[in-house]
């Protein structure tokens, strides 16, 4: 009986002691990726400057908009920014019906042309482009470091990944579309892996992956910026409603001087 | 005169077969003109009615906030004291309400669709939305109750929204929207009445409780959408807009200029001016809705464009009847002109021939017409289909056949029917009395 007794104990702690060992590891390892504020806020400024070009930036680029009990759409655009001032232009190229069609932002103000009726509208900067559930911030150099504040949420995984989490508030003024970000972080390089944004009401209304990253080199910069070549969003209040968006043939080389203006996009519209 | 009038009128009777063709035809045009006229005024009335009740007071102090340069809000702000001002020095006012303007998007488990909605007091809106008919609801634990629209987190829309969401009373849907500063602002709200349609309207008007429209902007409580004042009588619009027009700027306001379109017509002009703050906009019924005039006009020029057809036929076979009747009377018109009647007598016998015809046509026409629309009216047809639904904007065909249109018919009917009548008139004025006499 005491024999048995103690070969139950002995197989019980063979069993456990793998198990055990590997929480006691991990509760180490998450010991060790506890960071201050200083350090959150740091990994934070380097996702932004890791992702900053200060240049010119032109990408050609394809939207796969995805609606419940609707075919899915697809288009095709180029995006052309010259970060420096602020300027961003969106010149949507296929499908046909859309061709021409164009974003521009200009200072404050983002207007929307149709070569349909020739007409250029004033837009808000929250709208969807194209109908999309792709908005003009999807495709803009990353400002977190100055539009939110970040508190550190703890170490996660992603699969994977090993990630930091945070929850970022946006800073008081500060002009946003979503005031709560969840943001998963990858360790290893930084990148953005995940991204959870909430409405003011606190429902979640968008969740969006970055799968693939790239990094190119900036002769303005002098140094590399990274692109998410790949973004999935999915609509979180119309459950089914998705969008891919691939982002190619980046390049961060200079442009004409006179494209961000109505005039140009009017001329590649005809 | 009178031997005239008798001349004419027992030549409508020896001819009584043609006159009598004629005589149906001109009740017929004139039937036809009074229903079509009637039922453009109908619709009219209908769009009063609907718009009114929807989104428009008989007249409105709205107005916009711009947060910065490149904003536009429809909004007032401190509205209290532009409450009290309507209420103090309105005295033609029958009822004075505050809405809260917002646009959005209403989410359901299975559909979506952007709407303007409304924020509203219900204790304020017994007779303005109070007036819309409520559709039964189908589940009989959840009765629909448009009253529960005081309650916050409610909602109330209108047949063919609830129909894309496929939702009804008692259903959750979110409502999604943009804040003036930019920000995304979501709140679950509870259907509590489905509103039967009402034509185009319909599809631009959803109600939500003031207070959560509110909080879904992140607006102060002093601020509304607009001030909407409802006259005793209509006619006093006039007086009552330039009443506000002038006192509204001397209590220190800065009014936009007139511009007769809707609230959200205006944002992109607002948007591109460079000024900051409030300005006040007094709107009327009419400038709210007058993105739907097009539809009374068409019908307009529809009726127009009837009744011109069918008044060139009936005029042609007037022109017909009484060139026959000048062709087997042209002995007597050589005789008459040979004891001594002028041409103009001649040309005014016969006119008057086709002046009786056409006023006592007319006048059967009419008093018919009014009968008709009575019966129509009271039997209160549905219209089937949904375009027609949303093009004549009422689930029932409504005549509105009043004196004015009455005598709109008469008069156009009458002098376009005596007018065609003159040539053969001067034709017979025309002949010579040997000429006439040796014709025969």
């Amino acid at each position: 009986m005491k024999v048995t007794f103690l070969k139950s104990i002995l197989s019980v702690s063979l069993i456990m002691n793998p198990i055990l060992r590997t929480w006691a590891a991990d509760v180490v390892a998450e010991k060790k990726e506890e960071l201050t504020q200083t350090q959150a806020d740091d990994i934070i400024k380097l996702v932004d400057d890791r992702q900053r070009n200060s240049g010119d930036y032109k990408s050609l680029v394809f939207v796969k908009e995805t609606e419940r009990k609707k075919e899915p759409r697809l288009f095709q655009a180029m995006v052309y920014r010259r970060d420096g001032d602020d300027k961003f232009m969106i010149l949507f190229t296929k499908p046909k019906e859309e061709a021409g069609k164009a974003y521009l932002k200009i200072d404050k103000n983002l207007w929307n042309f149709d070569p349909g009726t020739g007409k250029w509208e004033r837009r808000t900067e929250r709208e969807k482009l194209a109908g999309t559930n792709s908005r003009r911030s999807d495709f803009d150099e990353s400002r977190l470091t100055e539009e939110y504040a970040t508190k550190y949420e703890g170490a996660d995984k992603l699969g994977d990944y090993k990630v930091y989490k945070f929850k970022l508030t946006a800073k008081e003024g500060k002009d946003v579309a979503y005031p709560v970000l969840n943001l998963w972080i990858d360790q290893a390089d930084k990148n953005i892996l995940k991204r959870e944004e909430y409405a003011l009401s606190g429902k979640l209304m968008r969740s969006a992956f970055y799968p693939k990253w790239n990094k190119k080199y900036s002769e303005s910069k002098k140094g590399e910026v990274w692109i998410p070549e790949e973004i999935r969003i999915f609509d979180e209040l119309e459950k089914g409603n998705s969008t891919i968006v691939l982002v190619k043939d980046t390049d961060l080389g200079k442009l004409e001087e006179n494209m961000f203006t109505k005039a140009w996009i009017e001329s590649k519209s005809k | 005169m009178k031997v005239y009038f008798v001349i004419a009128y027992r030549n409508i009777l020896q001819r009584r077969v043609r006159s009598l063709m004629l005589a149906v035809s001109i009740v017929f045009v004139s039937v036809i003109f009074s229903l079509l006229l009637a039922l453009v005024h109908g619709v009219q009335q209908t769009m009063i009615a609907n718009g009114t009740a929807l989104m428009t007071g008989h007249v409105n102090i709205a107005g916009f906030y711009k947060i910065s340069q490149s904003s536009a809000n429809p909004m007032v702000t401190k509205y209290p004291e532009l409450m009290k001002y309507a209420k103090e020095r309105i005295p033609e006012a029958d009822i004075i309400i505050d809405r809260v303007k917002a646009y959005g998007k209403l989410i359901s488990e299975t559909d979506s669709t952007m709407i303007p909605m409304w924020g509203v007091n219900m204790e304020q809106e017994k007779n303005v939305l109070g007036r819309l008919e409520v559709e039964p609801s189908k589940d009989p634990n959840n009765p629909a109750d448009l009253s529960k629209l005081s309650e916050p987190g409610t909602l109330a829309l209108f047949d063919v929204h609830a129909k894309k969401l496929k939702v009804g009373v008692g259903d959750m849907v979110t409502v999604s929207l943009p804040t003036y500063r930019n920000m995304t602002n979501t709140k679950d709200v509870r259907v509590v009445a489905v509103l039967k349609d009402v034509g185009m309207m319909s599809q631009f008007n959803a109600y939500l409780n003031a207070k959560d429209v509110r909080e879904l902007y992140q607006n102060k409580q002093d601020s509304t959408g607009q001030i909407m004042v409802y006259l005793k009588t209509l006619s006093d619009l006039p007086k009552v807009e330039a009443r506000m027009r002038k006192e509204i700027p001397d209590k220190g306001y800065t009014l936009m200029e007139k511009e007769s379109s809707p609230f959200w017509m205006k944002f992109d002009r607002v948007a591109g001016e460079s000024w900051t703050g409030q300005k006040i906009d007094i709107t009327t019924w009419e400038d709210e809705t007058s993105f739907l005039k097009w539809i009374v006009s068409l019908l307009g020029a529809l009726t127009f464009i009837l009744t011109i057809v069918l008044s060139i036929i009936i005029v042609m076979g007037l022109i017909n009847a009484l060139w026959m009747s000048v062709k087997e009377r042209t002995t007597e018109i050589g005789t008459l002109r040979a004891i001594g009647m002028q041409k103009n007598k001649v040309l005014w016998m016969f006119l008057l021939e086709s002046l009786i015809l056409s006023v006592s046509s007319t006048v059967v026409g009419l008093v018919l017409a009014a009968v008709i629309c009575q019966v129509l009216n009271a039997a209160a047809i549905p219209i089937e289909s949904d375009a027609f639904k949303m093009f004549l904007m009422t689930n029932n065909l409504s005549f509105t056949f009043g004196f004015a249109q009455a005598l709109m018919t008469f008069f156009s009917l009458v002098i376009f029917f005596t007018l065609g009548s003159l040539i053969p008139a001067f034709q017979a004025a025309k002949l010579s009395p040997i000429t006439a006499i040796n014709q025969s």
